[in-house]
């Protein structure tokens, strides 16, 4: 028995909705995610014309679908943004090199200016390096404080307004448990926020960071990028099994599996939190002694991961010495 | 070489230790001791039990937690604690809402329980019986109801209690009793949390782990008092409790047998509850600050002020507010047609709550639903009532 689309009710089912669970065909599919992402973008009125914004950009499948929607809504919608690409290069072997390629591809495709900055030069460490300082325990807190202050040193590079990035609707649920399960009070509003930095406190200049794949399914994003023959590295980073957030990312899934809309739901649920009290000691903005960006202590939380690394270093060269 | 002297209970320090308590190993003894003071202390404390006969309205729903709560309860009262016999001068009763109706439909195996000996006789403590279907003017709308609903992601579940829950507020509101005290431990609160969260109710984040909650009934603003005590234990302090306490058997009867194969191979049956207390017990072992960090969390945690408090007649809670269109429709159609006809067909459909509206999708004759139609009289009348 032929099953039809659930959308046009014309068209021949080619798949199953991860949002829905309904029946739905390609082409309803397609104009499906790329009207939700236009919406998500306009009903958050997150972009002005005429701004510069960086699109970081690392080569898996968020990323690539990302440049590919954000491209083609700019020139469909005319939003009339100036686009860039800002690709981070960690310095993992086998895994962020292979991905840069990936990358460059789409710099070509999209004909869109690359800019690169890796860990190495910025901070005199690689991933891979620290892991063999640090071990396997804790590495994605480097990795992710150091790549935060990255992406604000490239996009003040390249001189744009705004930084997007293809956290999806998975994501954000995942972030909103894993600040719930681990105390963080003061992240756990903002798990879900489309907008974030933009608040200006004390003065102090911020980048806003948006996320226009909010209400985005990671799956539909594969599908999307499997069916439109996007090319995306897709790889596990090498030094992420042991991530708490695998916890969390296996609950989600099977979440999804029992009520596939239980991903909007725990983003519907996080939208109901508000900042913290203002009785509630809350970190001050200001900027870190030591690099000059914006830090909620005297010296920031990339600069003093950096010190515990050179000084491990440090003590490494005084041993070999002895 | 010293050998190393064998550790003693932390507390008496001199019995040898049996469980371990907040990292603390205890005796037998001792950890009775500790559940029983801890009980008390929560009861006066933290749910502002200290006026002289203060009526208390225990739900019982024949399972370990509960059990453990009525045990507790009974013992403050008669003054059977094992050590401080000081006595609590608080009116205790006890409320079990009796599901034979619904179970007998579902699981074909099960068995009725009866709890009078335990509640009566054991614990001496006055007991009453509700069936749940007695709140139906026709009990097999009920049946029907269940039916209709989803197999999958506890609708049925959800449904059921938030049935339950009319009873035991109506039932307590008629009664005269401001206190409703229920049973679950905080490891089960933190796995309820979860389990809410996941279904859409945010604002569950105020209220569902607190000790001690106060709830405007809607009908006629009459106030409760939602009480945990038990808040402060985890699920291995009531196991090993009870088997230190009561001979009574929990039969395990297998959930997931009645449902069909699609939904019985997803992930714990296709029940969001099962599945958010098995993550929970999980973490729990791994991180054993788990609970505790969780609850710790939900108390600081803060709401957005809503533009107007009205509550969803169906579980009672304020309504919740939807901030993007994509929380609730997606834009291929598939679902917005259905939507603008139930907005503009069905009596009820702007009072229901967002969770609640997850709870009825996919199920079968969605206008009886929104329309309440075959509903208690009770909820109708709160339906009316709500603005």
């Amino acid at each position: 028995m032929v099953k039809y689309c659930q959308s046009c009710n014309t068209q021949k089912a080619f798949m199953v909705r991860p949002k829905t669970g309904n029946l739905i065909c390609q082409n309803c599919f397609f104009q499906a995610f790329e009207d939700e992402i236009h919406h998500t973008i306009i009903s958050t009125q997150m972009f002005q014309p005429g701004e510069k914004i960086a699109i970081g950009a690392s080569g898996g499948k968020d990323s690539t679908v990302l440049v590919h929607v954000i491209t083609l809504l700019n020139k469909k919608y005319n939003y009339g943004l100036h686009l860039y690409l800002l690709s981070i290069d960690e310095g993992i072997k086998g895994y962020r090199d292979d991905s840069l390629e990936t990358v460059k591809q789409n710099q070509i495709t999209y004909e869109l200016e690359l800019k690169i900055l890796s860990y190495k030069e910025l901070f005199n460490w690689s991933m891979d390096e620290v892991v063999a300082q640090i071990g396997l325990n804790n590495n994605c807190t480097y990795c992710g404080v150091f790549r935060r202050q990255a992406l604000d040193r490239g996009a003040i590079q390249l001189g744009v307004d705004k930084i997007i990035t293809g956290h999806n609707a998975d994501d954000m649920a995942e972030t909103f448990l894993m600040n719930l399960l681990r105390g963080d009070i003061f992240r756990l509003p903002k798990s879900t926020a489309i907008i974030t930095g933009d608040d200006g406190d004390n003065g102090i200049a911020t980048l806003p960071r948006c996320k226009p794949f909010k209400y985005t399914y990671e799956k539909e994003i594969v599908m999307y990028a499997h069916y439109k023959k996007l090319i995306y590295f897709s790889t596990e980073c090498t030094y992420s099994p042991n991530a708490f957030r695998g916890h969390v990312r296996e609950l989600i899934k099977n979440l999804e599996a029992i009520r596939p809309s239980a991903v909007i739901d725990l983003i519907h649920s996080c939208e109901q939190l508000d900042a913290p009290h203002q009785n509630q000691k809350l970190p001050q903005k200001q900027l870190c002694q030591k690099c000059n960006l914006l830090s909620s202590n005297k010296i920031c939380k990339a600069c003093t991961l950096l010190e515990s690394l050179n000084q491990g270093r440090a003590k490494q060269i005084l041993q070999i010495q002895e | 070489m010293q050998q190393k002297e064998p550790k003693l209970c932390k507390k008496c320090k001199t019995n040898n230790p049996n469980i371990i308590v907040q990292k603390d190993p205890v005796c037998k003894e001792c950890f009775i001791g500790y559940v029983e003071h801890m009980f008390k202390m929560s009861l006066r404390l933290k749910c502002n039990i200290t006026q002289k006969n203060e009526k208390l309205l225990v739900c019982f729903s024949g399972g370990q937690n509960s059990t453990a709560l009525v045990k507790l309860a009974s013992d403050v009262v008669h003054s059977t604690c094992a050590h401080n016999k000081s006595k609590m001068f608080i009116e205790v009763h006890v409320l079990y809402i009796n599901e034979s109706f619904i179970m007998k439909e579902f699981i074909q195996e099960y068995q009725p329980q009866d709890y009078t000996n335990f509640v009566t006789n054991e614990c001496k403590l006055p007991f009453q019986i509700v069936d749940i279907q007695s709140i139906y003017p026709d009990p097999y709308i009920l049946l029907q109801q269940l039916h209709n609903l989803s197999e999958s992601g506890s609708s049925r579940e959800d449904f059921v209690r938030l049935i339950k829950q009319h009873i035991i507020y109506d039932y307590a509101i008629k009664n005269g009793y401001q206190n409703v005290c229920f049973g679950q431990n905080g490891q089960r609160l933190a796995a309820d949390l979860f389990s809410q969260l996941s279904k859409g109710r945010g604002l569950s984040l105020q209220s569902a782990t607190k000790y001690n909650f106060s709830f405007i009934y809607p009908l006629n603003q009459n106030k409760l008092q939602i009480l945990h005590p038990l808040k402060e234990l985890l699920n291995k302090d009531i196991l090993y409790y009870l088997r230190l306490k009561s001979n009574l058997n929990f039969p395990n009867f297998i959930l997931g047998q009645h449902l069909s194969n699609i939904v019985k191979n997803k992930p714990a049956h296709g029940n969001i509850d099962h599945l958010l207390e098995q993550f929970i017990d999980k973490l729990q072992e791994g991180f054993p600050s788990t609970t505790f960090t969780v609850l710790s969390s939900a108390e600081k945690v803060t709401i957005k002020p809503l533009q107007q408090q009205s509550h969803c007649p169906l579980c009672l809670e304020i309504r919740d507010q939807v901030y993007n269109r994509l929380e609730v429709e997606t834009l291929d159609n598939s679902n917005q047609q259905l939507i603008n006809y139930l907005r503009a067909n069905t009596k009820y459909y702007n009072k229901i709550c967002f969770t609640c509206n997850r709870m009825l999708q996919s199920a079968q004759e969605l206008e009886n639903f929104y329309n309440l139609k075959g509903f208690p009289p009770l909820i109708v009348q709160i339906a009316d009532t709500i603005q």
